[in-house]
């Protein structure tokens, strides 16, 4: 266990290093940097502002300045020539800059307003795939090649295959033009939450219930449910006591990649529904060439999709002992 | 053969029947077997229809009587389907040749004028023109060609401006009007197209003329018919889903089968690769790629690459995972196989067992994992260019589609059809994509299990 974590861990700072390397070098690498291309300006402007973000310094001090831990401006220790007031920085002290676009932002300042919006978002949607999901399921795996079934499993085929944002559009028209029940766009009430979770959480309710239901089947056919419903076992106490827990397994493995799936699919949903989440930062700052905006997202993210997944391998291997913990595998997306 | 029956004392009449006998069967080989089973595949071989439908329809997009994708028409707010009475912008390159005249007294007189310039225009330019109706007191004639590179105004040394002007001095010495070309404009009806299909658009012309459909799906925000966009707009979806697909399974197979043949530390740091990039979320790292590709543009069209050709490779790179994956395990488990190790004594090079022996061996996995590929690249396009990411107006792609729908439900008035049939377009290309991989693995390999493929999705 200990161990398991450890590797992990080993790989984590391995694959973010990676990460940040390549990102940070292949912005660096743009000719002029973000602020060329507008206007033009004022050199001692210009000046200035490449100063106040050290884009005048040596590539490879660049580097260590965003990586950190040690603040090598002059505000650094004092070993460094710096007055010691802020002594760590970078991403390694969770620093991850000043935003390129929002001149009195920090990338920390904008994570830290719309990342609370978009976890509530996705914690929703998985809330909804695996309620949804599982319950359809559940229901498909009973009545089995009735006609319940075969509808489930049609629309479970459908939803797979639709994209999240055609199926906001659709909900949207339904829902909101045709019924009447919810508000179009914006966030701000528990009313607003509805549609979008309910778009994003579609695809993975869809898969969900497939999975559940061909995993439920396998269960169903085992010798103990069997015995279960021999000793005279109401059926849904068979159902929900006996069967379900090896039933859901299959499901369980499905959730890093679901998690995952969801985190980058709130960046359109957020984008349909115009809220002000990570996603829609993250997906502005990629149009506005805000460089560091886009590059913390990016660790972020990857930080908490590893995270997630170590999360739900260990979750694993609490409920299913057979499958041992091991090296380094998280899926991504 | 006889030295060795001869050395081995094979002799040869004992087997003589039986062999004799096993020619008459026929043996069926596993692609027959999988087709077989393919088509008695109901759900499967009714997509692998559709699908062909598609991709047909794509192909030979410039043939059909479609209004332009492109053209745009501002004035008029989103038709509904059939409602069009204002008629789509032309569907051709065309070039707008715009007259003025003194004022005629009578019609009848300006129905001439047009034929006479109609026919001095044909002459001219040795293509009919056609005359766009215009209110008949407006002192003003307008004539469309289509668009070719020697006619265009602003390319050719004697271009159609200046030999109309000539033509039109020498008729109107004798003529009674006086009839002036104010301007030559071409505007194109098409983005850039290869010459495949600007032969097909020429093709068109010769088929059908002018004539163009009616907005059948209805036309969209800025005047566009939808029908033509969703069909201009399968073309690059299309696109981007083969051609990363293809890069994917370059890679994929390449890098999997040498990992899983070669074995040993070189397997396991490969893997260990594999297993952090694995790790990464792609969508944004790609979205921060694509970003920073978007500044070298210039340099790149400098170097005769377009961006959609980097967009695709970038797709595509980011899709070889699995495949690796899925290729190494299957090669892990042929390498030690009989048929390999007579390959290598008979001194086959890692190349030639790696490309003749083990790739054709795991073919099946491969082309149940494209179809597979297939739809989650498209997905994955659309997801980009939703987002303005990816391909940009003013081609079209199903994306930008989607896009253009979200922006339509939004407004007081919705315009359904702007949802409705994108979304009816994609979705059922993606269902029988998925049908159809499904169908493929239950064909190509009964005993396969889905998760392990679909783990990615």
């Amino acid at each position: 266990m200990i161990r398991f974590l450890l590797r992990r861990a080993l790989w984590f700072a391995v694959t973010l290093l990676a990460v940040v390397t390549v990102s940070f070098f292949l912005m660096r690498s743009v000719r002029g940097g973000p602020f060329s291309g507008e206007r033009s300006l004022h050199p001692t402007i210009e000046r200035n502002i490449e100063a106040r973000y050290h884009l005048d310094w040596p590539l490879w001090k660049q580097y260590l300045q965003y990586v950190g831990p040690l603040n090598l401006d002059g505000r650094g220790a004092a070993f460094l020539g710096g007055d010691s007031s802020r002594v760590l920085g970078g991403v390694l002290t969770g620093d991850l800059g000043p935003s390129f676009r929002y001149r009195d932002f920090t990338v920390n300042d904008i994570i830290a307003q719309s990342l609370p919006i978009s976890l509530a978002l996705g914690s929703l949607a998985l809330l909804w795939a695996i309620l949804l999901g599982v319950g359809t399921g559940l229901c498909a795996a009973i009545r089995r090649g009735g006609k319940l079934d075969l509808s489930l499993r049609l629309v479970a085929t459908v939803g797979i295959a639709l994209p999240n944002f055609v199926i906001a559009g659709l909900l949207v028209l339904a829902l909101v033009f045709g019924a009447g029940l919810f508000p179009v766009a914006g966030w701000g009430t528990p009313a607003h939450l509805v549609l979008p979770s309910l778009a994003l959480g579609a695809p993975f309710a869809a898969y969900i219930s497939r999975l559940t239901r061909t995993g439920m089947l396998e269960v169903l056919s085992q010798d103990y449910i069997r015995t279960a419903r021999a000793k005279g076992l109401p059926p849904h106490t068979v159902l929900l006591r006996h069967a379900i827990k090896g039933g859901i397994l299959p499901v369980l493995s499905y959730l890093g990649p679901a998690i995952a799936g969801i985190l980058t699919g709130s960046l359109v949903i957020e984008k349909f529904f115009a809220i002000p989440g990570t996603g829609t930062h993250f997906v502005n700052s990629a149009l506005n060439r805000d460089y560091t905006l886009s590059m913390g997202v990016t660790i972020l993210y990857t930080v908490l999709v590893y995270s997630l997944n170590t999360l739900v391998d260990l979750a694993y291997t609490f409920l299913d002992p057979r499958i041992p913990l091991n090296g380094a595998r998280v899926d991504g997306i | 053969m006889a030295r060795q029956r001869e050395a081995w004392n094979l002799g040869g009449n004992e087997y003589a029947s039986p062999l004799a006998e096993s020619r008459k069967f026929k043996g069926e080989s596993l692609w027959h077997d999988a087709w077989r089973r393919l088509r008695s595949n109901r759900a499967a071989f009714a997509s692998l229809l559709f699908l062909g439908l598609v991709v047909g329809t794509a192909l030979i997009a410039p043939l059909l009587p479609l209004p332009s994708p492109m053209a745009l028409n501002l004035q008029i707010e989103p038709q509904p389907p059939c409602g069009s009475r204002l008629g789509n912008h032309g569907w051709e390159h065309r070039i707008t040749l715009l007259f003025s005249y003194e004022k005629a007294e009578r019609p009848a007189d300006v129905a001439t004028l047009r034929e006479s310039l109609s026919t001095l225009v044909a002459r001219t330019s040795g293509v009919r023109p056609r005359a766009l109706p215009a209110p008949l007191d407006a002192g003003e004639i307008v004539l469309v060609l289509p668009y070719r590179a020697k006619l265009d105004p602003r390319q050719h040394r004697t271009p159609i401006d200046v030999s109309l002007q000539n033509a039109l001095v020498k008729s109107d010495a004798s003529g009674q009007h006086n009839v002036r070309l104010i301007s030559a404009t071409p505007s194109p009806g098409y983005w850039p197209l290869n010459f495949l299909d600007e032969a097909l658009l020429r093709l068109r012309y010769r088929v059908f003329g002018f004539w163009q459909t009616e907005s059948y799906l209805g036309t969209d925000s800025k005047g566009r018919d939808l029908l033509s966009r969703i069909v201009w707009g399968s073309r690059i979806s299309l696109q981007v889903a083969l051609a990363a697909t293809l890069c994917s399974l370059l890679v994929g197979v390449t890098y999997g089968a040498l990992s899983g043949y070669l074995g040993g530390r070189i397997d396991n740091l490969m893997m260990r690769l594999v297993d952090v990039l694995y790790s990464i979320p792609f969508i944004f790292v790609v979205i921060f790629l694509i970003t920073i590709l978007k500044e070298y543009r210039k340099d790149l069209e400098a170097f005769g690459i377009e961006y959609i050709t980097v967009f695709y490779l970038v797709i595509g790179l980011i899709y070889w995972l699995t495949m690796a994956r899925v290729v190494r395990g299957q090669v892990l488990s042929l390498r030690h196989q009989e048929f390999i190790d007579a390959a290598r004594v008979m001194g086959a090079s890692t190349t030639r067992i790696l490309f003749v022996h083990l790739v054709p061996n795991v073919l099946s996995v491969v082309i149940v994992y494209l179809t597979l590929t297939i739809p989650a690249v498209m997905l994955f396009e659309a997801f980009l260019s939703f987002l303005g990411l990816g391909v940009e107006p003013p081609r079209v792609s199903w994306g930008l589609l989607a896009l253009d729908s979200a922006e339509a439900i939004f407004p007081i008035k919705t315009f359904w059809w702007l949802v409705v049939w994108p979304a009816a377009a994609m979705g059922s290309t993606l269902l029988a994509l998925n049908v159809l991989g499904d169908g493929l693995r239950d064909a190509l390999d009964p005993k396969l299990r889905g998760s392990q493929l679909r783990a990615r999705e």
